[in-house]
């Protein structure tokens, strides 16, 4: 993530004066810059790559529009991310089946070392680098539908924070809530991200 | 594995692995920690799991997908331009009003012809004048004048040329294209490259700047770009009242920097005529662009029938801009999305 944007190193204010004085070299620079991590970011929120590319699409093109009206009372980052979250908040309440994501295809035998893997690294038993283990396919699709299953409120915060990695104040800003609404929402996606592994893993 | 543990443990837990408590609350923390190793576990277990998160790799945006945030774009504004038509108040009385000014129409032009027949044969016969006529439609004179002889004076001060002769050159430039996105973000750039927000009136799809002509000659540099993405450029120079005016279909880049170069409105519509002559008949000519080269000046050469201006008469050199003379340009830039 940090390698992508040390490729760029006009800071976003400048980029976002350049886009609202209608230079389009500047927002292709932008859109550049941060597709990925809003595609990555909807796609752990939503949980299907199609719809993750229509949302990261329709994310960007809301930006382009009211980037006259964006005044820099946050951080442009932020307000991106906003709009993001907001898309995709729709879009689960939309497709509620989301919220009710089957874990049943992950019981199948080509998830049973990566279940074996996942819960011998939850036990701590410390087999294997948590870097290591998350390249493999099929970890990575329990984790998904895991996070799938949390809450919209409580999933977006815990994407935001550990898999994006924005700060406490950050999230508050994107998704416009108090700061303690933050710790709480975290708190709780945690612990229910706990419950729901150890359900998937038994 | 432990089960979940009570929830205010759970978020000190929680904001003490990303850093966020106060230092008294992370002290208090910390002598939980070492006094209960329930706690321990629970802070182990949500600290793997917020690693695992932490690790899982970035999923990159499908290919293309910049391409597919333009289409959106350009399918939105074309949308917004053109909104889906109804059977709305308005329309209906557009429609009552066309459909009278018809039936008046078909009233009055018997009427006037009728009038025309009867005139021609009671008016008494008089000589016809050799000297140049005024086209009704515009300033532009034609037939009969000296090739290359000066401008009438008394013409100049008094026909309608003469109003165009001290106004400002008025052109539009119209953009037919597929990619009206593309065209516009090129346009805005040229725009921005030359300083030229502040004689800029935006509108949607539309620009008009008044600016001394050299501003606008610098201009065109930077907006040859947006020609190959267009299936047709056309441009209407005007002269004092919009009934003045001429249109040049398949305008080029140069065709439009020569207009601009004209020392005052007169001879920019005049040449104007004369370019829309040229392209029409080069439009005709299906080995154009493959085979043909002749330049604008070539062609008015190896058509002597054609009516070349005074000031058009040693088209190989142009008249040098003067930007301090005359009143400012006003190019009108509009995209027509195709």
């Amino acid at each position: 993530m940090q390698k992508q944007l040390d490729n760029i190193s006009i800071d976003d204010a400048v980029l976002v004066r350049r886009c609202q004085q209608g230079d389009s070299s500047a927002l292709t620079r932008l859109i550049v810059k941060y597709q990925d991590r809003i595609y990555n970011t909807i796609l752990k929120i939503c949980g299907n790559p199609d719809d993750a590319a229509e949302l990261t699409q329709e994310t960007f093109v809301k930006v382009i529009e009211h980037m006259d009206s964006f005044r820099g009372s946050s951080t442009f980052y932020t307000w991106m991310f906003r709009i993001a979250a907001n898309l995709s908040f729709n879009h689960c309440r939309r497709r509620v089946k989301i919220a009710t994501v089957s874990l049943d295809d992950s019981g199948s035998s080509e998830f049973g070392s990566a279940k074996a893997q996942l819960g011998a690294w939850l036990a701590d038993e410390r087999v294997a680098d948590p870097a290591f283990l998350a390249q493999n396919r099929e970890v990575i699709h329990i984790l998904t539908q895991c996070l799938a299953r949390l809450d919209d409120d409580h999933r977006v915060a815990v994407v935001l924070r550990d898999i994006e990695g924005m700060s406490y104040a950050e999230i508050a800003e994107a998704l416009e809530v108090e700061l303690g609404t933050v710790k709480s929402r975290l708190s709780r996606a945690r612990a229910q991200l706990r419950e729901v592994l150890e359900t998937a893993l038994q | 594995m432990t089960r979940s543990g009570k929830p205010e443990i759970d978020e000190l837990l929680s904001a003490y692995l990303d850093g966020q408590l106060s230092d008294r609350q992370h002290t208090e923390v910390k002598r939980l920690l070492r006094n209960d190793k329930e706690v321990a576990e629970r802070l182990n277990q949500l600290g793997q799991q917020k690693q695992l998160l932490g690790a899982m790799p970035i999923e990159t945006a499908p290919v293309g997908m910049l391409d597919a945030i333009q289409a959106s774009l350009e399918r939105q504004y074309i949308l917004q331009r053109y909104p889906p038509t109804g059977r709305s108040a308005a329309g209906v009385r557009q429609l009552f009003t066309r459909r009278l000014l018809t039936a008046a129409a078909m009233l009055i032009i018997p009427a006037g012809i009728l009038a025309l027949v009867v005139y021609m044969i009671m008016s008494p016969a008089t000589p016809t004048s050799p000297t140049a006529k005024v086209e009704p439609s515009g300033p532009i004179l034609t037939a009969n004048l000296p090739k290359q002889g000066p401008l009438p004076r008394d013409r100049m001060a008094k026909g309608p040329a003469a109003d165009t002769a001290f106004s400002p050159m008025n052109f539009t430039l119209i953009f037919k294209t597929p990619e009206p996105i593309l065209v516009d973000s090129l346009l805005k750039k040229a725009i921005f490259n030359h300083s030229l927000f502040n004689a800029t009136v935006p509108n949607l799809w539309s620009y008009t700047i008044t600016t001394p002509p050299n501003s606008l000659i610098d201009l065109m540099q930077d907006l040859r770009a947006a020609w190959p993405k267009c299936k047709g450029t056309e441009l209407v120079a005007f002269g004092r009242t919009v009934h003045s005016r001429v249109e040049v279909d398949r305008i080029t880049p140069d065709q439009i920097v020569q207009l601009l170069q004209q020392p005052n409105a007169v001879s920019a519509l005049a040449l104007a005529k004369n370019l829309s002559g040229f392209n029409a008949v080069v439009a005709g000519v299906p080995s154009y662009g493959v085979t043909r080269t002749a330049s604008c000046e070539e062609w008015f050469a190896e058509n002597p029938e054609m009516p070349v201006r005074p000031d058009l008469a040693a088209p190989t050199k142009p008249a040098p801009a003067k930007p301090s003379e005359g009143p400012r340009a006003t190019l009108h830039i509009v995209i027509e999305p195709q």
